[in-house]
């Protein structure tokens, strides 16, 4: 069913200032890390092709700014994402408890169709410093994930390069699974919704 | 009289006001063609002078006996042009009028251009002569409107009104009326033929306001409203259309600041995290613009002092104005806000050894002398302390000049082109000015002594001794080192010209500045330029004291700006060292404490980086200040609304220049506002080629990025000439010369009405913010907090202004509103409440108990910091609505053991039965007060200390009149005994057990938007006539005659028929049942119908049934006459 034409997936990194985002997309797009990023203001954006199940997609990695005021900004370009990316510093407590309002905040602008099911992941990141300063566990953000429906979990560091590349294929798994769906529903010419209360409102006035 | 065909008499002739032709309280004088002389008839008739003084007392406009009518063959309406205390006064009005106007009025036929005719030829009139009233006369009229004003509409008592207008609102068809414009309203009324029109506007709805020609012609005199929710309201006939909009803008644009103020997802995120008290030093403050900006600060000498504001106040239109023209020179000289326009005047500007003099206008504020030349080209701004000396001189064109000796030697003469009086008041003010300033004179020379171009001119080789890190770090590489040639031109224009403080701004000055800046200088000149050198100049002291003040301090902001100093500019050698951090984190620091409501925001770091390598760590953080309160407004605020705002004009500015690609970007659903954060018109420009080729949000990203990488490389590798121009030298280029349109004024205009249109989707994004981040939300659905969020933000809204917290927290004046608009009970009509105080109701009675609502804020306050955060009110909700009988009795318990002891003192038994009396004081029926008496009884018999007989008998008479507390020995009634009391009543019981409870109300608001004026007017005219009916039907008799006289003898459907009739017209359609429909419509839609509420009075009374309001007027008649 799905087209063979070339993919373009867009992937959105969230999460609080200073978590890491730039850094982990970086580790995955350039395989380097360096201390010398400047704050992400607005938002940046960098590409990569990568082979899905035999395919070869091009991801759309987003990196936002991590300040709460930012989001204020209107994110447009949350529209069209098909896969949203939640990070979080392991050692920062407060990185952990602000997910939950990335993701109400990001289904609210993103508006996807099928918000249930729409694809996260949830990076825990830095976990190269010590484990003495860690202050979120790891079961304790796995029963978060649970809870929003399973979301996949994994711990990095964008630093060390831990897991970057694991999560980034498993984002791009899930987010290739999301446009395949979002294909078949354009697959009808007219969509028709018999279930659903809109039909009683799209009737024509003239 | 022959005089009076030129000199109009003064002080009779009013706006144009429609009114009733055929009134029963009027009796035609004389009468011709087109105009009616009318007395009242009140000097001969006792009823009616009873039942007109009513009308009057409730209007308040006391109606002179005498009034002059235009009619219009229009309608049955005519127009008031005169009114008059003496028949002498309207005779000379009726002979001014039939001698100029009947001529003119002869020569036209269509009846509309005759009332246009004379509403023109009277409002100029009016306007005229209002001019040469004395400031008493106008007040009065501004009195007596605004007494008027808040009787009509139910708005708060120190509700201030602007300016009022004759207009007509328009909708399906014109009612000709007033438009009230206040503070916080835009209001209109009309009273037409029994017929209320009322509308009531919040300012800080509305999303647009739009110029519109008027529905039937080509006149530009409307004006549409849109608010947040869409409704469109049409108003026309504006007289001072223009003039309205402007007050229109400026007045929504001032309640659209402080509604973004009070929108801050993240309450003062600079404020200490470890402090309980939430002052900040007062320094600080002072200095804080940002606050004193967005009050409207017109009565500074009055709300210093908290007097209460009363409607002797300078009529607020002055102060209105005066702000705009502040703002307006402020703006163009890059002053700090505390600088007010003192005096101006024309002159002419020459420097004794130069060949040039320009023409201009000489400007002085509180400490600054200012010049700038009519083209704009020339300019110049003295600190008053920085002039020597002052002399007058014979002038040879004009009464004199000025000839002023500046600190850097230099003399500047100005000749002095204003009318004599003008001038010399001029000179008068800058002498007292100057006195002032002596004292700064000692700072001058220290202050000079940070500025780089004072050791410039003593020797080009010495190193500045203050300057940026680029000093000790190096300047990033320029492509060609030309700063010594730079160095060297700029050296020559301060010795021409003056310099920092006292420098002259010419055309030269800008071509030097567009050639570049040698480094060492650029810190001064960006300083000089934005206005920070004149902050960091008055404020002297103030950045080190910032940190003396708040040192070792933490907090939301100090913790944001730690993560990020690192990550401003790292790649600078200075930001690898601790010494660079340092000064980058004393930078941002101080900037947070000094705004603490802006706090840190990101972006900041890497501006003040940048600025730090050609500044002083003081020199950057007053060009901080610059930036983020005035050359980018709300950028940086939490809500950064200011960069919304300024996407949204930049898109409308592609739109203009840039057609082709605009469209293109718009197919292709590319947003702008991904990428217009920091990249600009030009850029798209010369990009354009590329950019049509572009058809997603990411490649329009990745198109811009490249051409930014390649900004130093030559812009046309192949030409030869051309080689030395690089694409950032092009980009400057193409920037002044295809966009010189868009100037700064351009750009501050639109922000003033766009802000309108951003405001309301920022709130409602942190209105989610603020929800979701509530720690505590108990039971409350996301509707309920949602309500909740909105009383609370709109009490805090109207309460703000008055408000003595600088924080989110709500004091206890507006806890009064949010509790008023949450439960009937608490909803009272004084605006102005304080701890303890008197409160009376609307009649003036004494309100007992409402102490209950000051305990339930000390209650919600759990801080205890005399301030309640959204969340306190959730909380204190909760434990109001989601709780047991057992509960509410125990809250009650609490609230009222003031002493904390677990057992209720007689004092606070008594207290018990004033907030039940207070709480219930509105029930229909009276069983609350037998209940609270027994209640009161059997408390005293169930406490635990026994007392006298006595005391109780009389306290079962009426719990009023208990006696003092002192007089009997105290009681002790436990939390199990107060519970027991309660429970044996039953009205307690149901009371603690849903009534409380069900008493807030989270589903609609209880605020009823229009005051029952219309009723009391009715009501008293209903008990008026009643007496004088008892007193002799005979004279009732009198005037239903004269009524029907008047009016004719219709049935009610006639009557409809004729003013169904009399509006066709004005709905220009001749299809009568087209009319008929619309008629119908305009009664159902009428936001009041007045005579509705006299409905239940009739009923009961009189025993009328009633008939539908459309015969409303025939009842009241009826009633009249029946009595």
């Amino acid at each position: 069913m799905a087209s063979r034409k070339k993919v373009l997936l867009k992937v959105i990194i969230l999460g609080d200032s200073g978590v890491g985002k730039t850094s982990l997309m970086n580790q995955y797009v350039n395989k380097k890390f360096t201390n010398q990023y400047k704050a992400t203001i607005g938002a940046d954006f960098l590409t990569k092709e990568v082979m899905v199940d035999d395919r070869l997609v091009t991801m759309q990695i987003w990196d936002t700014a991590g300040q709460e005021r930012f989001q204020s900004l209107g994110v447009a370009f949350y529209r069209g994402a098909d896969c949203c990316v939640l990070v979080y510093d392991v050692n920062n407590a407060k990185s952990f408890e602000t997910l939950d309002s990335w993701r109400d905040e990001f289904l609210i602008q993103a508006s996807p169709r099928d918000s249930d099911n729409f694809p996260f992941v949830v990076l825990g990141n830095k976990i190269d410093i010590e484990e003495s300063r860690r202050v979120v566990t790891q079961k304790r953000a796995m029963s978060w994930c649970q809870s929003k429906g399973n979301v996949p979990y994994f711990e990095t560091s964008a630093k060390e390069a831990i897991n970057v590349e694991q999560a980034f294929q498993t984002i791009a798994k899930n987010a290739l699974q999301q446009e395949t769906d979002l294909e078949l529903y354009s697959d009808f010419p007219d969509p028709i919704k018999i279930d659903s209360d809109l039909n009683r409102y799209d009737g024509c006035n003239c | 009289m022959s005089h009076s065909r030129l000199d109009p008499p003064r002080g009779v002739f009013t706006l144009p006001t429609p009114c009733d032709l055929n009134n029963a309280f009027w009796e035609p004088v004389k009468t011709n063609d087109h105009f009616v002389l009318q007395r009242t008839k009140g000097s001969k008739n006792a009823i009616l002078r009873g039942v007109l003084g009513t009308i009057q007392n409730v209007f308040d406009t006391k109606q002179p006996p005498f009034r002059l009518l235009f009619r219009s063959d229009v309608n049955t309406l005519a127009l008031q042009i005169a009114v008059s205390q003496t028949e002498k006064g309207i005779e000379d009005a009726w002979s001014w009028a039939t001698d100029n106007l009947q001529v003119g009025l002869g020569k036209l036929d269509d009846p509309t251009e005759r009332e246009n005719y004379v509403v023109t030829k009277i409002n100029s009139l009016v306007t005229r002569q209002d001019k040469g009233t004395d400031e008493v006369s106008e007040d009065e009229s501004v009195r007596s409107a605004s007494r008027a004003f808040r009787q009509t509409f139910d708005v708060s008592p120190t509700e201030r009104l602007v300016n009022f207008y004759s207009c007509a609102y328009y909708k399906s068809i014109t009612n000709q009326g007033w438009m009230y414009i206040s503070e916080n309203y835009l209001c209109f009324y009309s009273f037409l033929l029994g017929i209320e029109t009322k509308l009531l506007i919040e300012l800080r709805d509305i999303r647009d306001l739009v110029k519109e020609k008027s529905k039937r012609g080509m006149i530009s005199d409307s004006i549409k409203v849109i608010t947040k929710d869409g409704q469109e309201y049409f108003f026309t006939n504006l007289f001072h259309r223009d003039e309205t909009y402007d007050l229109l803008v400026q007045l929504t644009s001032l309640s659209v600041q402080r509604l973004l103020k009070n929108a801050t997802p993240e309450s003062t995120p600079g404020m200490s995290l470890y402090e309980n008290n939430f002052e900040q030093s007062t320094d600080s403050n002072n200095n804080d613009k940002n606050k004193k900006d967005l009050t409207i600060s017109i009565s500074k000498d009055n709300t210093e002092d908290d007097v209460p504001r009363s409607p002797m106040l300078p009529p607020l239109i002055k102060g209105l104005e005066v702000q705009k023209r502040d703002s307006e020179f402020q703006a163009i000289f890059a002053l700090p806000a505390s600088e007010h326009l003192v005096e101006e005047c024309n002159a002419i500007f020459s420097m004794p050894d130069k060949n040039e003099s320009h023409s201009g206008k000489i400007r002085l504020s509180e400490t600054y002398l200012t010049f700038m030349s009519n083209d704009g080209e020339y300019s110049l701004v003295l600190p008053l302390s920085t002039i020597r000396r002052v002399e007058k001189l014979q002038s040879r064109i004009y009464a004199f000049a000025l000839s002023v000796l500046t600190w850097h030697q230099m003399k500047l003469i100005f000749q002095l082109g204003g009318a004599k009086g003008q001038s010399e008041q001029l000179c008068n003010s800058l002498k007292i000015n100057l006195k002032k300033q002596v004292r700064y004179m000692k700072v001058l020379k220290s202050f000079l002594n940070t500025c780089y171009s004072e050791a410039l001119l003593v020797d080009p080789n010495k190193d500045a001794s203050n300057g940026g890190l680029g000093l000790t770090f190096g300047f990033p590489p320029d492509v060609k080192n030309r700063d010594k040639r730079k160095l060297k031109l700029w050296t020559d224009y301060f010795k021409d010209n003056g310099r920092n403080l006292t420098l002259i701004k010419s055309t030269k000055f800008a071509k030097l500045t567009r050639f570049g800046l040698p480094n060492k200088l650029r810190g001064e000149i960006w300083e000089l330029c934005s206005g920070a050198m004149y902050l960091r100049y008055t404020n002297n002291g103030l950045y080190e004291k910032l940190h003396e003040d708040n040192v070792g301090k933490v907090s939301l902001s100090t913790e944001e700006i730690e993560k990020d100093l690192n990550r401003s500019l790292p790649e600078y050698p200075a930001y690898q060292t601790p010494e660079g951090i340092d000064t980058l984190r004393r930078v941002l620091t101080a900037y947070s404490w000094k705004d603490p409501e802006l706090g840190y925001c990101q972006a900041m770091n890497i501006v003040a980086s940048a600025l730090l390598i050609y500044m002083s760590e003081e020199q950057t953080f007053w060009t901080l200040s610059i930036l983020c309160d005035r050359m980018l407004p709300g950028y940086y605020s939490t809500s950064m609304y200011g960069a919304i705002l300024d996407q949204m004009i930049f898109e409308q500015f592609v739109e203009k220049t840039m057609a082709i690609l605009y469209e293109h970007f718009k197919n292709a659903d590319i947003q702008l506002s991904v990428a217009c954060l920091p990249w600009f018109l030009t850029i798209l420009k010369i990009n354009a080629k590329e950019l049509l080729e572009v058809t997603d949000d990411g490649a329009f990203i990745h198109v811009l990025k490249s051409y930014f990488a390649t900004l130093d490389q030559p812009a046309y590798p192949k030409s030869r000439e051309l080689r030395d121009v690089n694409k950032f030298t092009e980009l400057m280029t193409i920037a002044y010369r295809d966009f010189s349109a868009i100037t700064d004024e351009k750009v501050a205009e639109l922000r003033k009405t766009e802000q309108l249109k951003v405001v309301h989707n920022i709130e409602s994004f942190t209105k989610r913010s603020q929800i979701r981040n509530l720690k505590n939300t108990s039971k409350f659905t996301k509707d309920n907090l949602s309500i909740i969020y909105d009383k609370f933000y709109t009490a805090q809204f109207y309460g703000s202004q008055k408000s003595t917290r600088t924080d989110s927290r709500m004091d206890l004046n507006t806890f009064y509103q949010f509790m008023g608009s949450v439960a009937s009970w608490a909803k009272m009509d004084d605006g102005e409440l304080t701890n303890g105080e008197d409160v009376r109701d609307r009649h003036g009675r004494r309100i007992v108990g409402h102490q209950f609502i000051i305990k339930l804020f000390t209650h919600f306050d759990k801080s205890n910091n005399g301030g309640i955060s959204l969340q306190d009110a959730v909380v204190g909700l909760a434990g109001i609505l989601f709780t047991d009988m057992m509960g509410t009795i125990e809250l009650f318990f609490k609230l009222h053991d003031v002493d904390q002891d677990g057992n209720l003192s007689k004092e606070e038994v008594l207290q018990m039965g004033e907030s039940l009396l207070f709480i219930c004081r509105e029930r229909e029926d009276d069983g609350h007060l037998g209940s609270v008496s027994n209640f009161i009884r059997r408390a005293f018999e169930y406490a635990d200390v026994k007392s006298e007989e006595s005391v109780f008998n009389s306290s079962l008479q009426t719990p009023a009149a208990i006696p003092s507390p002192t007089s009997a020995p105290d009681l002790l009634l436990s939390l199990p005994s107060f519970r027991m009391v309660v429970l044996a009543d039953e009205y307690l019981e149901h009371f603690f057990d849903h009534g409380f409870a069900s008493s807030i109300n989270l589903s609609e608001p209880v605020e009823e938007r229009s005051k029952g004026l219309s009723r009391e007017i009715f009501n008293a005219l209903f008990a008026e006539g009643k007496n004088l009916a008892e007193k002799g039907a005979e004279e009732s008799e009198e005037l239903l005659n004269e009524k029907m006289d008047g009016n004719g003898t219709h049935d009610s459907n006639e009557f409809i028929n004729d003013r169904a009739r009399d509006r066709s017209s004005s709905i220009g359609d001749g299809d009568d049942e087209n009319l008929l429909d619309e008629f119908d419509k305009l009664l159902n839609s009428m936001e009041i119908n007045v005579l509705v509420s006299v409905f239940p009075v009739a009923d009961l009374d009189a025993g009328q049934s009633s008939n539908g309001p459309s015969e409303n007027e025939h009842d009241l008649d009826k009633l009249l006459a029946g009595m």
